[in-house]
């Protein structure tokens, strides 16, 4: 190699390493919404145990529970409890959409209240839910459904969940009833959300249900949720053959994978190599195992897994992508991780305390673009208290996504977490996600709008939507 | 073994008297396989980490300080790396302090010590690993290896270097290569880089700077 090739390798790789640069200027002079197809998804998405109510199960009987210490299991303290109250006030939240202008409503359906023990099935609560998919198509407003969203029916728990491999039989009986039930009404499934943050958060970081910390048992579940994803897909493609919407599609299926931007904290090798890691564990492993049919998971001196599963590959139509943040990642021995995730001092967070960075949806809309396979951004959004800050965040990726669609990747729609103010898991209910405000003291669980509904409104109308007064 | 020691002391008493000109033998120092010296750097650095169809890419200044002082044949090192992102918003600047002790022989020396890494801000603020060198020497041939060596930037290597010029293989995949341009008898221009790939993980970096060797007031340390 020569000496002037040596030189001007560092500056060739700075050169690849250009990065969108967002201006909120520019942002906000953006007529949003006009860079995007006719067609074009534009909605907001909701869990089931998080916004419906009434629901017993894993997470219900989690959230009762205390950690050794005597702290609840949710910070709060809180109950999930009577939510939002979404199962008795369905047509009310329509009526929000309706007045946001949106076309799309991502919801879960939840399986323990589908089946609350193993031979029953409640079929008045499965009718429900098909009423609910008929509502919103009649509306003009798609259903995308989510079958499985982080909770369990207690007796799926009780054996082990997701670690034991007899979940996965059970899940595909659920898939093949909610399929053959819904699939009249319903042409745009979700079948896992995010595996990787339930594997993690319940098996790795012990934060959510079981609360165990244990590599092997992260990529245990892990696998197995990708495993059930592959016999979901089937049995959705065998039970549910009507084309509803008239696309020529009876069936799109996807699964939605959390991804954040994993920043190497410094330019030490030691910082590089374990932000590489868990890079490649959370963001890369799901999306490499649909893409190739193979499952390969490996943590150095901790875990390997590495087989094949049938029907896997091929198993998606689309991918949809939940995005929030980005973590700077810093190696530490003494954690399992081998590597602690923070976010700087003055970066700007959300209440939460994750970073705002736009960019990184582009970043991800655009490395994703390589599978060859349409893209979903299933959520997106912001914990902000006041709402005065949302009205920014909805623009800022909603122009990553513009940008990332200018550059020729296949984007069909735009999911903002969320609707409504929500149960956010361990957090309780103080974060605030929702576009619209819900008061949980009052009976009547009233929402009000927050000031992003106005910039919501906005896109609507820019893409040739029409928000109703 | 106190006698032992006695004589010893008084054998070095001898050997530094037969220095001062005066006698009729000169002292010849004991050669050994390292030399004092000291180094200063500046380059450019990039690491990150791959995936299918792209990569994650950061750029940085390095600027690396370095030195080695022999006391007979104990040895100390001490090294300092500084990595300044060249971009804002992204990672943040990084202080790399080595500090290796050991024993070097005619052919042979072996360090080892910790390295302090400490980044602002950040979680922890401060880390601690293991770094390790060793080298054996035929002639002007060397053969080295070493463990996080360059003040923690080389995860593993095995090298050979003849004269003033030294290539090796980083483990898993990568390689490293160091010359000095000669400007005087104890002074040089050394130009040095590496490449590698950890996993997913990709580092690469070139530096040029100064590299000089003090003169030693010790017998046993001078070039």
């Amino acid at each position: 190699m020569s000496r002037r090739l040596l030189l001007a390798l560092p500056l060739l790789l700075a050169a690849c390493s250009e990065r969108p640069s967002f201006d909120p200027d520019v942002v906000k002079a953006t007529r949003l919404g006009e860079g995007l197809p006719a067609g074009f998804m534009l909605g907001t998405s909701t869990a089931a145990h998080q916004v419906e109510g009434g629901n017993e199960n894993q997470w219900s009987v989690w959230e009762r529970g205390q950690w050794p210490d005597g702290r609840p299991h949710i910070k709060d303290g809180a109950l999930s409890g009577a939510a939002t109250d979404s199962w008795n006030r369905f047509d009310e939240d329509v009526r929000l959409m309706e007045r946001l202008g949106s076309n799309a409503y991502r919801f879960s359906v939840e399986w323990a209240r589908l089946q609350p023990t193993p031979e029953a099935w409640d079929t008045e609560a499965l009718a429900r839910y098909q009423q609910w998919a008929r509502t919103l198509r009649q509306k003009g407003i798609t259903p995308l459904v989510t079958l499985y969203h982080f909770t369990l029916p207690t007796w799926v728990a009780d054996t082990g969940g997701w670690e034991n491999a007899a979940t996965l039989e059970a899940f595909e009986a659920y898939v093949a009833r909610v399929a053959e039930a819904l699939g009249g009404e319903v042409d745009w499934w979700c079948t896992i959300n995010e595996p990787n943050v339930y594997a993690v958060l319940g098996y790795l970081e012990g934060e959510w249900p079981p609360g165990k910390q244990d590599m092997k048992a992260t990529a245990t579940v892990l696998s197995h949720l990708l495993e059930a994803h592959a016999l979901a897909a089937r049995q959705l493609r065998l039970k549910d053959t009507v084309d509803a919407d008239g696309d020529g599609h009876a069936t799109r299926v996807g699964l939605a994978h959390h991804v954040r931007v994993f920043q190497p904290a410094s330019g030490t090798t030691a910082d590089t190599t374990v932000a590489a890691l868990t890079d490649s564990f959370f963001n890369e492993s799901v999306v490499e195992s649909v893409r190739t049919g193979r499952i390969r998971l490996s943590v150095p001196g901790q875990v390997s897994i590495d087989r094949e599963v049938a029907d896997l590959k091929g198993s998606i139509d689309y991918l949809g992508i939940n995005y929030y943040t980005r973590d700077y990642v810093r190696q530490y021995l003494g954690e399992p991780a081998l590597s602690r995730q923070y976010v700087p001092r003055g970066r700007e967070k959300n209440d939460l305390g994750w970073e705002l960075y736009p960019e990184g949806l582009y970043l991800f809309l655009t490395r994703y673009a390589k599978l060859g396979l349409p893209l979903m951004v299933t959520e997106n959004g912001m914990a902000d208290h006041s709402g005065e800050r949302r009205p920014y965040f909805l623009q800022s990726h909603v122009y990553a996504v513009e940008q990332a669609r200018a550059q020729g990747v296949e984007v069909l729609g735009y999911f903002h977490w969320s609707l409504l103010d929500n149960f956010e898991w361990a957090e309780g209910y103080e974060p605030k996600f929702g576009l619209f405000a819900v008061d949980l003291a009052s009976p009547e669980k009233t929402r009000t709008d927050t000031p992003a509904v106005a910039t919501f409104q906005d896109i609507a109308r820019n893409l040739g939507l029409t928000p109703l007064p | 073994m106190r006698s032992l020691l006695l004589f010893l002391v008084l054998s070095a008493g001898l050997t530094a008297r037969a220095q001062d000109g005066t006698g009729a033998v000169p002292y010849v120092l004991p050669p050994r396989a390292l030399t004092n010296e000291i180094s200063s750097s500046l380059g450019l650095l990039t690491g990150g980490y791959s995936y299918s169809g792209g990569s994650w890419d950061d750029l940085y200044a390095a600027s690396v300080t370095r030195g080695h002082y022999l006391f007979n044949g104990f040895t100390a090192e001490a090294g300092m790396l500084s990595l300044t992102p060249l971009e804002r918003g992204g990672p943040k600047m990084s202080t790399t302090v080595s500090v290796r002790l050991g024993y070097t022989g005619v052919r042979w020396s072996v360090l080892a010590g910790p390295l302090l890494q400490a980044t602002y801000p950040s979680t922890p603020i401060l880390t601690v690993l293991p770094s390790v060198r060793a080298l054996y020497q035929w002639g002007k041939v060397t053969v080295d290896a070493g463990l996080l060596d360059l003040v923690g930037l080389v995860p593993a290597h095995v090298g050979v270097s003849y004269g003033p010029v030294g290539l090796a293989y980083v483990l898993p995949l990568g390689a490293r290569a160091h010359v000095r341009i000669p400007l005087s008898d104890r002074a040089g221009i050394q130009v040095e880089g590496f490449a590698f790939r950890l996993g997913s993980a990709h580092s690469s970096m070139l530096t040029v700077g100064l590299v000089g060797n003090p003169q030693s007031s010790r017998p046993g340390g001078a070039p």
